[in-house]
């Protein structure tokens, strides 16, 4: 039996993660305590038995009925999406943002011809007038809004 | 009492013989004729302001002119326009917006002002001496002799025929647009700087194609009547085919003009929507700055557009929309 002060460390020095200054004092404790020198030597001996036993194979179905457990009892289980469904669904909602986004400027702004815009043709004949009178820059300036805004 | 009556009967008379004399001094015609391309080379800075339905534009431009229809032409305001230049070689005219060029139009295919149709369709009034920017003008009335033009007042330069100011108004005396020179300089044309009218060296893309036609080339191609003339005094003055930068389809383009207005006519191929009318429709008048009618013809849609009253532009819309060989 070991002493009741060094037991803890016993375990500890035995897993090998005992810091190395009270390594050292347990060594020298083991130097001078039988009774402890025993214990190290008995879990040992307990430890190198074990790893020498066989180790039997899970019975079939083992893994399935575990988990099949575990996910029906678990009463919280988080949400986890797999991989590839998450880029699928992050492109889906840029699609449906870009949609909304190009339906509320349609919906917003007034109705624009698919082929060029009034505007364009009002401003191609202001500068056509404008060049009566030398570039006039009365019919210059409309024709310059209206070409800025059909462009 | 009686010699006061006739003192005043040899005023008036002499007022009647010298008046006459005096004005026939000034050949306003061939003043108008310079209007378009003075023969002097000079820098002007101009204040241009228009009405347009409940709101109006205005700008200040600085030009720089030289004989033979040479000239840059820059907006200094509004914000939104600094940028825009024009440039004239005398040939070609570019339109460039923060030195890309965006447009062009060929000089020589576009009517100048033409004084005898104008004449033909408006009342000049008696030129009447004034002052502007310390220079001798001559102030001419311009009065259309039918409704639904505006009316414009010219203030020209006595020497040279340069349009320092201009005022257009509607019949009942609202205006529509007001030009005025703030600034005026004669220059040598040697102290032009070349640079000033430099073309562009890269063709841009973007540029559209224009192609001229004759009446009859044009009816012949686009399948249609191009009357000679239309009501109010505007007779048919030229006509190109243009194909815009990214349309791919042209469009044709005929102009009617009075002398001094011109209405544009656009036929647009192969894009008629089902909601279009076949009976010419005056757009809203808060849509552009100037009226527009449209309207279906077969598989095409005209848009007739024009500075005139809606009235009158509906009316020759609706003439051409009936023409029939």
């Amino acid at each position: 039996m070991a002493c009741p002060e060094w037991s803890e460390k016993l375990s500890a020095y035995l897993d090998g993660a005992l810091e190395a200054e009270p390594s050292a004092a347990l060594e020298k404790h083991l130097e001078t305590c039988a009774d402890c020198r025993q214990t190290l030597h008995d879990w040992r001996r307990l430890r190198e038995r074990l790893r020498t036993l066989p180790v039997p194979p899970p019975a079939v179905g083992m893994w399935r009925r575990v988990m099949h457990r575990v996910m029906r009892r678990s009463p919280a289980r988080p949400f986890v999406v797999p991989h590839r469904l998450f880029w699928w669904m992050t492109a889906a909602a840029c699609l449906l943002g870009a949609g909304l986004v190009w339906w509320w400027q349609q919906a917003s702004s007034p109705p624009s011809p698919s082929r060029p815009a009034v505007n364009l043709l009002v401003g191609y004949h202001a500068d056509t007038v404008a060049l009566t009178l030398g570039d006039c820059p009365t019919w210059h300036l409309v024709a310059s809004n209206e070409l800025m805004e059909g462009e | 009492m009686r010699r006061m009556a006739r003192a005043r009967w040899v005023a008036w008379l002499a007022l009647m013989v010298t008046a006459p004399a005096g004005m026939a001094q000034v050949n306003v015609l061939s003043l108008l004729k310079k209007t378009a391309n003075p023969p002097v080379a000079y820098q002007c800075k101009v204040v241009v302001t228009t009405w347009h339905s409940k709101a109006s534009d205005a700008a200040m431009l600085r030009e720089w002119r030289l004989p033979g229809g040479r000239y840059r032409v820059e907006y200094l305001a509004p914000k939104n326009l600094r940028g825009v230049v024009l440039i004239s070689d005398g040939k070609r005219r570019w339109r460039l917006v923060n030195n890309r060029p965006v447009w062009q139009l060929p000089l020589d295919e576009t009517p100048l002002l033409q004084v005898d149709l104008l004449t033909r369709n408006y009342r000049l009034s008696e030129p009447v001496p004034a002052t502007l920017l310390g220079r001798k003008v001559w102030r001419v009335d311009v009065t259309p002799k039918v409704s639904g033009k505006p009316r414009h007042r010219f203030w020209l330069d006595a020497e040279h025929g340069i349009l320092l100011r201009m005022e257009t108004s509607r019949p009942d005396g609202t205006p529509i647009a007001f030009m005025t020179v703030t600034e005026l300089r004669f220059l040598d044309p040697k102290a032009f700087a070349p640079s000033l009218f430099a073309i562009p060296r890269k063709a841009a893309n973007r540029l559209p194609q224009v192609r001229s036609l004759s009446r009859l080339e044009a009816q012949k191609r686009w399948s249609l009547i191009l009357p000679e003339t239309l009501p109010a005094g505007f007779t048919f003055s030229g006509a190109e085919e243009v194909t815009l930068p990214h349309h791919r389809r042209p469009f044709l383009h005929a102009r009617y003009g009075d002398g001094l207005m011109l209405v544009s006519l656009f036929i647009l191929a192969g894009e008629g929507e089902e909601e279009e009318a076949e009976e010419p429709l005056l757009l809203s008048p808060t849509a552009t700055r100037l009226p527009v009618v449209r309207w279906k013809m077969r598989e095409r849609v005209c848009y007739l557009i024009g500075g005139v009253s809606r009235p009158l532009l509906h009316r020759l819309a609706k003439t051409l929309s009936q023409a029939k060989r």
